[in-house]
């Protein structure tokens, strides 16, 4: 299922010669570009979620929860909806009525892209922060280190798991984008497969360029797993003591409210001011969210029961396997839908134009956003646990039900979230796999934004970050209330 | 007839060779104890016992039935089998008294966790979750978590390292009643030797992936069999000598040996075997320190520097001039002088 | 008797009811054919299934389905997409019935038909440009060097692409490039989207931009929101927000004035082929064109259908147009040969 669309990739590849742009100049630039903006946004948005996942697990902050659910929610909205909003919000018919500045080129995609992006790293850092052992940071304090020593060299290193984990899916979304980059006018080398394919209509000059980006993401994984190596953490079985945050705490507020203002508030003003002058039915949009939904929770199901072993092999066994997943990840999911068309036309072509051959390949396309978060989690469970349950009569499966999975809940939850909200916003693999007329939310946005009919689009927008912060909502904010 | 066979057990992890043929039997009611340094591959053998490890060669019977053999693996959950790791290890998302009653199964599964609770006094504690639990508490309750579903052989991987003295003794005596009430045979590994003299019917000792020595600890304590044995069981001088039957002529002059021996030997003799006399061999005081029922001595001789038990009395301090005799035979070791 | 079986056989064959339904795939945004559609199926009580996408990714699609393709019909964005379509041998035959509807642009092997028009244009900001100093032609548009930084174009959309093709079929090889490097000299801001362009339009970051016209139309008057009822619609919707947008149209004839037409064929796969052609000639029945003309703004390829006031009528827009070949829009590849050259694409 991951192997194939490399396959089909190498296939579509060999249908024609390398183009000779591949290593020209101008892709060349676009290759810096690309590696500028991915360290640019993965700098952005840890500066950004170090101190958001700090505020929320190590401080007194008041609503925890809701400052959680905050944080997530950039997730719920598409980047090229928030792209268009700050660029609609800068012009003259400015729905907020005051016109913002334009931002654009570097300033403006790194800008978008890290307010789109961190909370990948938010929600990764947050499980890594309740993971370190508060003991560590004592011992150092008593060695006579000040806390921004501490800081750098027991809690940073202590996070490397967890950074690497969220800072793969961040630099993996960067080097996708291509809604941002684009409406921001800061080509990436994702702009020159786009304009092999829809510029040129030449699939095999995109494959090798697909394939050119392929030789950037191996990189990117081999510091992944160097980082994210071996942990030696203990985990600890004390809650670290939270600091109390006395009268930086409406400072701690006012830096969520401000996060929030500038990464889902923006779009959503936008939204709102635009819903108010749509004319558009409550049915149409309904009928678009159960179909969103149709295919996107069983995916999220999917997803994580194939994540749940891939992870396992990754971190027990150290098998590497579970980084095929993400190889699949930054093919372009117009390559990747190909291919799923391809392989079920030849194998399968009952499943061919079906919801579940849709929710199959959601599933594969969104693995590692659920992978990742499992992985952290598996790490963070001591092998030992496992090995009591074996020596008192729990077999593996058993051990795995009884044992991994209510010690994951928190990762589980994080992944779900992670993979609902890609599915409920994903638009490339759904036009070409989808039953035809299975429109989803995400159509029913980009179609009438695209169009420019902003008004139009609101309502399914509003509908789409809705039902994604609605399932953040439920899944952050109930949690611990069982206890 | 015994309750547990190993047989010739070998295991490598890459380069290092951690077991080199591994071989001992257990009885019913017995008290094992595996003593040796760190890395001497006690905590692996453990752990293959337990099949959390495959060996790469040798076998593994309890009672008839082969736990481990050639083209044999009996998985760690059907071999009845209680494993208490150095750590609690307890699980975190489930109280004490769920975590008790986890290896249980039946109707009767609650019943007989409240009881292995109550059998460790840990009644008190069954609805708190492991996170407040101190050290020995936790410990206690991974204990009675091992032992609720009435293994055969309950294996301990140094459980009592992280505790204080005091605890450590309770502990101890609370697994041997255990022991004693359920009619089991215990492993306990550990690198305290105090803890092995004091706990086990028996002792094994291990050096570098092999059994040296398997006895009581009398046996092994007074009669170690290589000078790594006596040395790192108690305290020990090693001489060299020319032996000669029944004694050896060393730079200590003529001593007493056992067992009978020729040729060039090491010879041990304990701290507490040597005394001081006004005759004898002669020596010089370079450190004492008292402790409190004796005192230790470090004296140079000629066999070079001793060291000595002697009696809580003695005035004799640094600088001083003394003489050394020997109050019983010397133990023959083997390997050549 | 028998005659009266075989019809009863035939009206219940799986044939005739699959007929009753029609998978089209297109490269054109829902928003401007989900109207269409609706009025279609209640006309005909032909359902009819849709595949979105874009014109590159449908092809794409089409030619790893090959022959189980369930579509019937592509309906394609912009000429070069059905060039390629009928190069690849994709499309049946079209009856002459079909054919004869268009006033223009339908292609010799007869198997697509042109179905609305749009035109190439110069968009400006009225609020910073007087009109009165744009040039005649575009290919006097490199000499403005006061804009120079303040144009902004497409180069890798299809519609400036298939401008580049005609260029060079009308005015020769020498000519595009001549002009291509002229306007290169002017830096240009290039834009992947025509609305983010048009958005930095109106906010005055930019002065000038090639574009489409009806992309302008969109903005200034508002999309095809709402149920299309098919009435002739007498009022027009009254520009919507202030938008500083207005258009400049070339001389008659220029190049600059290209009009581009969108389209379909039936393909030669197709299962309903019946269907298709019905739903075929109901996109070019004056209800349709209507509803082009009125809420897409685009220009109508059949006679007689009105056109909103400001759009101008549909002759006046062919008059501005220039002739040009349909062959110039199928050689693609020289087109991106010349732009990389220039490091264009």
């Amino acid at each position: 299922m991951l192997a194939l669309p490399l396959l089909h990739l190498a296939a579509t590849a060999a249908d024609g010669s390398p183009p000779n742009a591949l290593f020209g100049e101008a892709n060349l630039r676009l290759l810096v570009h690309t590696l500028a903006l991915a360290g640019g946004v993965l700098a952005g948005a840890l500066t950004l979620a170090a101190p958001l996942a700090w505020l929320v697990t190590r401080t007194d902050l008041p609503a925890r929860r809701l400052a959680t659910l905050v944080g997530l929610l950039p997730l719920a909205v598409p980047g090229y909806l928030t792209a268009y909003a700050l660029l609609a919000l800068a012009g003259p018919a400015s729905p907020l009525g005051v016109r913002l500045p334009r931002l654009e080129g570097y300033p403006g995609a790194w800008l978008a892209l890290v307010l789109y992006t961190y909370p990948y790293l938010f929600l990764a850092l947050r499980a890594g922060f309740a993971r370190l052992d508060p003991a560590l940071e004592e011992a150092a304090r008593m060695l006579g280190h000040r806390p921004g020593s501490i800081f750098l060299r027991v809690v940073l290193p202590g996070l490397f798991p967890a950074i690497a984990g969220g800072g793969l899916l961040v630099v993996l979304h960067v080097f996708a984008d291509f809604g941002v980059v684009s409406l921001m006018r800061y080509p990436t080398y994702s702009y020159a497969i786009y304009r092999e394919l829809a510029g040129a209509y030449d699939t095999a000059a995109a494959a090798w360029l697909a394939m050119g980006l392929l030789t950037l993401v191996a990189p990117v994984l081999w510091l992944e797993a160097r980082l994210g190596g071996p942990s030696s953490v203990h985990p600890s079985h004390r809650n670290p003591p939270r600091v109390r945050l006395g009268r930086a705490r409406g400072l701690a507020q006012t830096l969520f409210l401000l996060v929030f203002a500038a990464g889902p508030g923006l779009p959503l003003v936008a939204l709102l001011a635009w819903a108010g002058q749509a004319r558009s039915a409550l049915g149409p949009v309904a009928g678009a969210l159960l179909r969103a939904l149709e295919a996107s929770l069983p995916a999220t199901g999917l997803a994580l029961l194939l994540a749940l072993p891939l992870a396992y092999l990754g971190v027990r066994y150290r098998a590497g396997l579970e980084r095929i997943a993400y190889l699949g990840f930054s093919i372009p999911p117009l390559v990747f839908g190909l291919a799923v068309a391809t392989a079920s036309l030849r194998f399968a072509p009952w499943l061919y134009q079906s919801v579940p051959l849709l929710v199959l390949a959601y599933a594969a396309y969104f693995l590692p956003e659920a992978v990742a978060p499992l992985k952290a989690g598996l790490a963070r469970i001591p092998t030992r646990l496992e090995e009591a349950s074996r020596t008192l009569g729990r077999g593996p499966l058993e051990t795995g039900l009884r044992v991994l999975l209510p010690l994951l809940k928190p990762s589980l939850q994080t992944a779900l979230v992670l993979v609902f909200l890609s599915g409920l916003k994903e638009l490339p693999l759904t036009l070409l796999l989808a039953p035809p007329g299975f429109d989803t939310l995400a159509l029913e946005v980009f179609t009438r934004a695209e169009e420019a009919q902003f008004a139009a689009a609101a309502p399914y927008a509003l509908a789409l970050f809705l039902a994604g912060g609605g399932m953040a909502g439920v899944l952050f904010l109930l949690e611990g209330k069982k206890r | 007839m015994s309750l547990l066979t190993v047989h010739g057990l070998e295991k490598r992890f890459g380069k290092s060779q951690v077991l080199a043929g591994v071989g001992f039997t257990l009885n019913p009611g017995e008290v094992l104890a595996l003593l040796g340094p760190s890395g001497s591959g006690k905590t692996t053998l453990l752990r293959i016992l337990a099949g959390l490890e495959v060996p790469d060669a040798g076998w593994v019977r309890l009672g008839k039935q082969t736990l481990v053999g050639p083209g044999i693996f009996l998985p760690p959950e059907n071999r009845g089998i209680g494993f208490v790791f150095q750590e609690p290890a307890l699980f975190p998302h489930l109280r004490v008294v769920d975590n008790v009653a986890f290896g249980l199964k039946g109707r009767d599964r609650r019943r007989k966790a409240e009881e292995a609770l109550a059998a460790l006094g840990l009644t008190a504690f069954r609805n708190r979750r492991p996170d407040q639990l101190s050290g020995g508490q936790a410990q206690r309750v991974a204990l009675a978590r091992a032992l609720a579903p009435k293994p055969r052989i309950l294996l301990l991987d140094e459980p009592f390292t992280s505790l204080d003295a005091g605890l450590r003794e309770g502990i101890r005596s609370e697994v041997r009643a255990a022991i004693r009430a359920q009619k089991i045979a215990a492993l306990l590994v550990t690198h305290d030797q105090e803890e092995a003299l004091a706990f086990a019917d028996r002792l094994a000792v291990l050096h570098r992936g092999r059994l040296v020595q398997i006895g009581t600890p009398e046996e092994v304590y007074h009669r170690p069999r290589t000078p790594f044995v006596a040395s790192f069981l108690g305290h020990t001088n090693l001489l060299k000598g020319e032996a000669h039957g029944d004694h050896a002529e060393t730079a200590l002059g003529r001593l007493k040996i056992v067992p009978r021996a020729r040729g060039p030997v090491w010879l041990s003799l304990r701290p507490e075997h040597l005394a001081l006399a006004a005759h004898g061999v002669p020596g010089k005081v370079v450190d004492r320190a008292f402790k409190g029922h004796d005192v230790t001595l470090w004296v140079r001789t000629a066999a070079g520097e001793l060291r000595v038990q002697a009696d809580y009395r003695t005035r004799a301090k640094p600088g001083d001039a003394v003489r050394l005799v020997p109050r019983e035979p010397a133990v023959v070791l083997e390997g050549e002088a | 008797m028998v005659r009266i079986l075989l019809l009863l056989l035939l009206t219940f064959s799986p044939a005739a009811l699959a007929a009753r339904e029609v998978v089209v795939y297109t490269g054109r945004s829902k928003a401007l054919v989900e109207p269409l559609i609706q009025r279609f199926t209640a006309e005909t009580g032909i359902r009819v299934r849709v595949r979105y996408g874009r014109d590159a990714q449908l092809l794409a699609l089409l030619k790893a389905e090959g022959g189980r393709s369930p579509a019937d019909l592509f309906w394609a964005n912009a000429p070069g997409a059905l060039l390629l379509a009928e190069r690849r041998g994709l499309f049946a035959q079209l009856p002459k019935k079909v054919l004869a509807r268009p006033s223009a642009f339908v292609p010799e092997k007869g198997d697509f038909v042109p179905l609305t028009l749009r035109l190439r244009t110069l968009a400006y900001n009225p609020q910073r440009v007087d009109p009165g100093i744009l040039p005649r032609s575009i290919l006097d548009l490199p000499r403005l060097a006061a804009f120079r930084g303040r144009i902004g174009w497409t180069p890798g959309y299809s519609s400036f692409q298939d401008f580049v093709s005609a260029l060079r079929a009308e005015r020769g090889e020498a000519a595009a490039y001549d002009w291509l490097r002229g306007m290169k000299a002017l830096a240009p801001r290039a834009y992947t989207g025509n609305v983010a362009m048009l958005l930095d339009l109106a906010s005055g970051r930019i002065d000038l931009a090639l574009t489409n016209h009806y992309y302008v139309y969109q903005l200034k008057y508002g999309g095809p929101e709402g149920d299309f009822e098919g009435e002739d619609e007498e009022e027009e919707s009254p520009p919507r927000g202030e938008l500083p947008l207005a258009l400049h149209p070339f001389a008659p004839g220029d190049p600059g004035n290209l009009a581009l037409f969108t389209g379909a064929g039936v393909l030669k796969t197709a299962r309903h082929p019946d269907a298709a052609q019905r739903l075929l000639a109901f996109l070019l029945a004056p209800e349709a064109q209507r509803f082009a003309a009125q809420r897409i703004h685009e220009y109508p390829v059949v006679a007689g259908v009105r056109t909103p006031a400001y759009m101008g009528p549909a002759s006046r827009a062919l008059t501005l147009a220039p002739r040009v070949n349909f062959a110039a829009f199928g050689d693609l590849e020289g087109t991106l040969r010349l732009l990389r050259s220039l490091d264009l694409f």
